[in-house]
């Protein structure tokens, strides 16, 4: 717990400090490891192309062990210290390794860019099976294109990005079910209100309520059977946002993979 | 020739005399006389008993003269013909009218030569409700049905209407009843993987003894068993000691269901109450299941013989007719009305329609 402590005190401290001190924090901090310099030049490559062409500051930061913290909180730290200098906006990637979590985290310039669960999942369900596959490289570009396509949207329709919604098939098919069965119920209910003849099945207007008198009242235990269900699994690791540290000045949202 | 019938007819006016539903005494329509049920069952006791040794006489000769010929002898028994003893004309009726009404001078009369031979009841329930308000509460059970063909209540008219006292046996029973139950009792615990069911099963004995009074079942084979079930229950709080007097202006029958027959009827529905009561008592558990072994053991047993009160209202659409019977004594209607299967096609579209775009709405913003 301590070893732990002292890296991700040394991790923050590095970070912190570099921003502090250079003008410009690269857009990509490995401090993972997970980079050979060839990737992480191509990386590098691709998200100065997003910051030339948008003025918005995309980075890209890998650590191997941020403690108990989350990764919300540590991103939105590095968005407010280190990545904070881009003119039309900030917006990082965290990978925390040893969790196996990925966190995206904007301020709030572009917390209306990137919308809300939908925009962040538009990349990360992107990037996510890359990270599975530990191919990084191929993980942090799609990040970037997708980053890229985000602010384009933004740029020629003057909103942010959200979903396109298709032909709700599942709603429709839902929606004709529920049709049925509540116009057989209502059916059914007009059909008896039609008659009351019906034969009396039992006698209980005619029994003497106070005359009952229970002599025998005995439960014995037979047996007793235990049946055991797996739950669903979670989608978190699937692409899906599963957390979110979003608050005033931050957006975002994060997930396992 | 000696009447067959008698005529209750008043003493004051010689108008024919009807119990009126709600009174406690028997009134002249006409002059207003009030008459006391006892001295309206003494004044006509001895003109009954005249009336019947006339009919016995008059079918012994007819039966004499319908040997061999081409009538059976069953059919012969359901007819039989009474003199009016107000006009004079034969009335023709079935082996089982006690009380009927003249077709030509509509005189309200008794024919006490069916009384022979049965047994008399023991109680009677009488009409509390009138003629008119039974055509009310007619009325009044179509409303709010929307299946209803617009035809039958624009052009509906009620085609006949007869007060009637049907037969019933009123079974009483003192009942064991032992059953044992299947009950279970689940708990239920969630962790991240899975969820695990534990349900522990027993074995529920119960045994109790209950009494049931007055289980009324029709003793009248012309009338609809389901039908007589469907206006229960009945006020026993109101019945009367039988007394003819009470038939006047009614259809009466006896009854043609014995009470032998009728028993069978009262077993099951006793045998069903009792199981459930029995069940009632299994409590705690999370489901209950009645099992195959359950004894239900009569003691002291009892019936009563007891004539109760219906309006018979028959109405006639499509050239079809629709019968309604009213609880002479509570209002109570029952019966089954025709059904527009347009309207039921328009309202099932319709409910179709709005459930759909309802789900639809909800679906599209949760999906």
């Amino acid at each position: 717990m301590k070893k732990l402590f002292l890296i991700f005190t040394l991790v923050a401290a590095m970070l912190l400090s570099a921003a502090t001190a250079l003008a410009a924090v690269p857009s990509v901090m490995d401090d993972a490891k997970l980079l050979s310099n060839a990737e992480r030049a191509k990386v590098v490559s691709a998200l100065q192309e997003i910051d030339n062409k948008y003025n918005v500051r995309v980075g890209v930061v890998t650590v191997k062990s941020i403690g108990s913290q989350k990764p919300g909180d540590f991103a939105n730290q590095l968005i407010d210290k280190a990545y904070n200098n881009g003119p039309n906006g900030n917006m990082v990637l965290l990978q925390v390794v040893d969790q196996r979590k990925w966190y995206i985290s904007t301020d709030k310039k572009l917390k209306s860019v990137v919308v809300g669960n939908e925009g962040v999942e538009y990349m990360s369900k992107a990037f996510v099976p890359y990270l599975k596959k530990n191919d990084y490289a191929s993980a942090y570009m799609v990040y970037a294109t997708k980053a890229g396509e985000l602010l384009h949207y933004y740029q020629k329709n003057g909103k942010g990005w959200e979903p396109e919604k298709g032909f709700p098939l599942l709603a429709l098919v839902g929606a004709l079910v529920a049709g049925v069965a509540g116009a057989y119920i209502y059916r059914g209910s007009l059909l008896a209100s039609m008659s009351n003849v019906r034969q009396q099945v039992e006698a209980n207007a005619y029994l003497n309520k106070e005359s009952f008198d229970l002599l025998v009242s005995e439960d014995t235990y037979m047996y007793t059977n235990v049946s055991v269900v797996p739950r669903a699994k979670s989608k978190s690791s699937d692409g899906s946002v599963t957390e979110s540290s979003s608050d005033d000045n931050h957006g975002g949202g994060g997930g396992g993979y | 020739m000696a009447d067959t019938s008698v005529s209750y007819k008043c003493l004051c006016c010689g108008a024919p005399l009807s119990f009126l539903p709600g009174a406690e005494k028997v009134t002249c329509e006409y002059c207003g006389t009030e008459l006391e049920i006892k001295t309206v069952e003494e004044m006509f006791a001895k003109k009954e008993a005249a009336a019947a040794q006339a009919q016995a006489a008059k079918e012994a000769k007819w039966d004499t003269a319908a040997a061999g010929n081409e009538w059976e002898k069953e059919e012969a028994e359901m007819m039989k013909a009474f003199t009016c003893s107000s006009c004079g004309a034969e009335i023709v009726s079935d082996g089982n009218t006690m009380a009927t009404e003249c077709c030509y001078c509509g005189n309200p009369t008794m024919l006490p030569s069916r009384f022979a031979g049965m047994l008399k009841p023991d109680f009677i329930i009488p009409f509390k409700k009138s003629k008119e308000e039974a055509v009310a509460a007619l009325k009044k059970f179509y409303e709010g049905k929307k299946l209803l063909p617009d035809a039958f209540t624009a052009n509906n008219r009620v085609e006949a209407i007869q007060g009637m006292y049907v037969p019933f046996w009123l079974f009483d029973a003192d009942i064991d009843a032992q059953g044992m139950y299947k009950a279970s009792r689940s708990t239920v615990v969630t962790t991240e993987d899975e969820i695990i069911t534990t349900t522990e099963y027993y074995n529920c004995e119960r045994a109790g003894t209950m009494k049931f009074e007055r289980i009324p079942v029709d003793g009248s084979l012309k009338m609809d068993d389901t039908f007589m079930e469907s206006i229960e229950p009945f006020d026993y709080s109101e019945m009367v000691p039988f007394s003819t007097a009470y038939l006047t202006g009614y259809l009466a029958d006896k009854y043609d269901v014995d009470a032998d027959a009728a028993v069978g009827r009262a077993d099951e529905r006793v045998n069903t109450s009792a199981k459930m009561c029995l069940a009632g008592t299994v409590e705690g558990f999370d489901g209950v299941e009645p099992t195959d072994d359950c004894t239900i053991v009569k003691n002291n047993n009892g019936v009563h013989y007891a004539m109760v009160p219906v309006w018979i209202l028959t109405t006639r659409y499509k050239d079809e007719p629709y019968t309604f019977m009213m609880n002479g004594q509570t209002g109570k209607v029952v019966g089954s009305l025709p059904i527009d299967y347009g309207k039921l096609r328009n309202y099932s579209l319709m409910s179709f329609a709005i459930c759909a775009v309802i789900a639809f709405a909800i679906l599209y913003f949760v999906l």
